[in-house]
This record gives structure tokens, sequence and C-alpha cells, in this order.
């Protein structure tokens, strides 16, 4: 069926596949189109301060890990350690990388 | 974890120029599937998106981009499917494969975008603890 379509409609199938894609990706998430048009509840309102205090929260403890790796690091080496990373010290630095470009 | 500005605004960029070449060179593609005058039209739209999809991506107006980048989807693609549907003359259901398989390669293309920008990245997955670093 899709076939039968005039060429000069495939523009047209696209844009209405686009636009229902991103309505059902709005009901899922259940975001807010606009404030009037779609409030969330005050269920709705905790669970996402629950979900945004919960990112938080792993985002201090990834960083206190990435800040313990480190220090033990310093420790190992002024103690006359080695220099190379382990692979726990490499995935740490990795994650600060991670977190920079988050920031943007 | 994104794709690299630039990298969007050449693609942007890129489809601008083409859409200035499907008018001056022509697409024979395009002009053996669609009637007349429609080329120009196409390519019109395609130029304009395009310009309003970079001007949403330098000024971080994202639903102007989101728009704009739609659009530029919508009629770029409609190229794809004219080359489907000229290999494919008469045979309708493997061009609706194809149509289709474009649909869903979506995903796996642009994560494979994500993936490429993020890097090869180790993730820690566990709490190495102190006496851990202490022991080597």
């Amino acid at each position: 069926m899709l076939t039968e379509l005039e060429p000069i409609l495939w523009p047209l199938v696209t844009l209405v596949v686009g636009i229902a894609g991103k309505g059902i990706f709005d009901l899922i998430t259940a975001r807010s189109v606009g404030s009037v048009a779609k409030m969330p509840t005050v269920e709705q309102i905790w669970a996402r301060l629950d979900k945004v205090e919960a990112s938080l929260s792993r985002v201090t403890t990834d960083l206190s890990t990435v800040r313990r790796v480190f220090r033990s690091y310093v420790d190992r080496v002024q103690r006359g350690g080695k220099t190379d990373l382990t692979d726990d010290e490499r995935a740490a630095l990795d994650e600060t990388e991670n977190h920079q470009e988050a920031k943007r | 974890m994104a794709t690299p500005r630039w990298a969007y605004l050449l693609t942007y960029g890129g489809l601008v120029v083409f859409g200035i070449i499907a008018v001056i060179v022509g697409v024979p593609s395009i002009d053996l599937t669609t009637p007349d005058g429609y080329r120009p039209i196409w390519a019109g739209f395609i130029m304009v998106s395009g310009i309003v999809s970079a001007v949403g991506l330098m000024g971080h107006w994202h639903t102007l981009e989101r728009w704009g980048v739609l659009f530029l989807v919508a009629f770029t693609s409609a190229y794809v499917f004219a080359i489907a549907k000229l290999a494919l003359q008469g045979d309708a259901g493997r061009q609706a494969l194809a149509v289709i398989l474009i649909v869903v390669l979506i995903f796996p293309a642009s994560r494979y975008l994500v993936l490429v920008a993020r890097g090869r990245r180790r993730v820690l997955r566990h709490d190495p603890g102190v006496t851990r670093a202490d022991r080597t």
C-alpha cells in the first residue's frame, strides 16, 4: 500500500511518521507539551523529583569513587609504587572525561 | 556522549549545496519519477530546511532545528525512495521492504554516531575501594 502512493507524497509520509513519532515519544515520557496543554499530576511531579535526585546521587557517588581512586593512586606513587595506571584507575580517568563532555 | 556540532553543521551545509546543485544541474532520478516542475520545489524545500536546521543548531533553538531536520530528512529521503522505485520498477513488495528498512535503520545509525562520538571509554562498574589500590 505504501508503494501505491505517488512520489510527491513520500516527503509527506516521512513528515507524518516523524510528527507521530514525536507525539508517541511525548506520550511515553509524559512530557508536558505546554504547561497548560498537559499539566503533570502531583504524583508525576514527585516521581520526577525522585528521578532527578537518583541521577544526581549516582553522579555524586561516581565522583567520590573517582576521587578515592585518584587519592589511592597518589598514595601508591608517593610510597614508591608503579606509576602505571591500573584498570580501575583508567576507568576512573575515563569517567572524568565523560562528565567533562556532558558539561558541554 | 554527544555527536560533535560541526558534523551536523557540515551535513546541513552539504545538503543545502546539494539542493543548489539539484536546481542547476538536475536530478534524473527525481525527474523520471515525479511530474514536471516538481524538482525545483523539492530542491527548494531541501535548501530552506537545511538553512533552518543550521540556524537552529547555531542558535540553540532546538524546536526550530527539529522542524528543519524533519523536513530535511523527509525531502532528502524522497530521493532515496525515487532511486528505490527506479531500481525495483514494478516490484512493489521489495520497494516497501526497502522503505521499511530505511526507517528501521535510523535507530542503529544514530546509535552508531553516538558511540563513535563517545569513543572507547571504560566505565567504572564496581567500587574499587581503597584497599585494593593499596595492595598494588
